[in-house]
């Protein structure tokens, strides 16, 4: 399978965005984006290549959060129920936050994800900011 | 601009979608799934496009159903065109923004356009279960307030169902403001107030229309009067669905019907005779 701490196999999957991808100075891989997204459209937002895409739909006062695997491997999602009203409620300055765990056949791979949103209405979009970070689990 | 659409197998959507979407850079919009198919178009630059077969040869499938055209960058003129923050309830209502399409011949519509913070663009479940409940009510004579009325989303509705008078309070000012001026762009009588409802009282009618966390629920159980008969419940997730609940069955209300969607939960309570 793919190198799933690439760099470069993930700059150019997301290329068509300017996704960005950079390894992390303690070890793993940070993929980063940010995209303005219209109402009831859903986009791309970050693609781990041999792990997942994440697409964003906004709506007016719902996020749907699609975390798409990219494999047939396990993997379980978690979220941070604290930050759900984040992206309804322009007050709360807090990212949505997952983290994901992918069982993959010689090891695991940990996903921590974080969204900032800012609606623009007269724009009828929204520009979302959103980064993963991906790592081994400590053993 | 240049927007594209075609179809596909609602099963296999998602398939599709992996291939496509690293090539759609700006994303699709899904449309609503007829005959086992479902719409997906795409907008932008014609420039920024892939060609029909660029996307076929990468989906590895004939596109049915292929649209080309060009259409406004503006969305507001797409969205009047086009549509797509529109909710349909029951067959019956239409909740949309003022620059979405008019509902269809003989379906009831809502108009609202939200502002700031305030809650009720109808895009929740909570305010489409809430209405979805209100749909299925036989229209009393004792009126209905809305309580934590955000953008008066809910109390339209009924006034616009038949149910007078109509009262809705909220305790942010903005989201008076805006149920206000959206009772008046729909045409109906809403008594838009400020109130905290934890704090305050609050009109007594048949119906009480509340989506409003646990708390407010709490204090409406204890105070709503015999006039109370049928009180919908939600901004409730279903763990908290027990201890509302028990409220309002201590204050003499039973359940009579109850949705749960996307961990979200809604009830129509109802007076036990």
């Amino acid at each position: 399978m793919a190198d799933v701490f690439s760099p470069d196999a993930a700059a150019e999957a997301g290329a068509a965005w300017g996704q960005l991808a950079a390894v992390l100075p303690d070890g793993g891989l940070l993929i980063s984006a940010s995209r303005l997204v219209e109402f009831n459209v859903r986009a791309p937002i970050l693609l781990a290549p041999g792990l997942f895409r994440l697409d964003l739909t906004p709506q007016e006062e719902t996020l749907a959060v699609h975390t798409r695997p990219l494999s047939e491997h396990p993997v379980h999602w978690r979220a941070d129920e604290s930050a759900w009203d984040g992206y309804r409620d322009a007050t709360q300055t807090e990212p949505l936050e997952l983290t994901g765990i992918f069982v993959l056949p010689e090891f695991s791979v940990m996903a921590w994800l974080h969204i900032l949103s800012f609606t623009d209405r007269d724009a009828g979009a929204v520009h979302f900011v959103a980064k993963t970070e991906l790592r081994r689990p400590p053993q | 601009m240049l927007r594209i659409a075609f179809r596909v197998p609602a099963d296999e959507k998602e398939a599709v979608l992996d291939a496509l979407m690293p090539l759609l850079a700006g994303g699709v919009r899904e449309g609503v799934e007829e005959e086992g198919t479902v719409e997906l178009a795409a907008i932008g630059p014609a420039s920024t496009l892939p060609a029909r077969e660029v996307l076929e040869a990468a989906a590895g499938r004939t596109l049915a159903g292929w649209e080309a055209e060009e259409v406004p960058a503006d969305w507001r003129a797409r969205r009047a065109r086009f549509g797509g923050g529109a909710y349909v309830l029951g067959d019956r209502l239409v909740v949309r923004s003022p620059w979405d399409p008019p509902a269809p011949e003989g379906m009831l519509e809502v108009v609202i356009e939200r502002t700031g913070n305030a809650f009720g663009s109808g895009s929740h479940p909570t305010t489409q279960m809430c209405l979805a409940l209100l749909l299925g009510l036989d229209v009393g004579e004792g009126g209905a307030a809305d309580l934590g009325c955000g953008i008066g989303t809910l109390a339209i509705a009924a006034a616009r169902l038949g149910w007078a008078p109509v009262g809705a309070l909220d305790r942010m000012e903005a989201a008076v403001e805006a149920a206000r001026a959206n009772a008046e762009r729909n045409g109906v009588v809403v008594e838009c107030a400020v109130a905290d409802l934890e704090a305050e009282g609050f009109p007594s009618r048949e119906l009480l229309l509340i989506n409003a966390p646990p708390p407010v629920h709490a204090k409406v159980a204890v105070d709503a009067g015999p006039e109370v008969r049928l009180v919908i419940v939600s901004g409730i997730v279903g763990s908290e669905v027990p201890e509302v609940r028990d409220a309002y069955v201590a204050a003499g209300f039973e359940q009579a019907a109850g949705y749960e969607n996307d961990s979200w939960a809604a009830l129509l309570l109802e007076r036990a005779s």
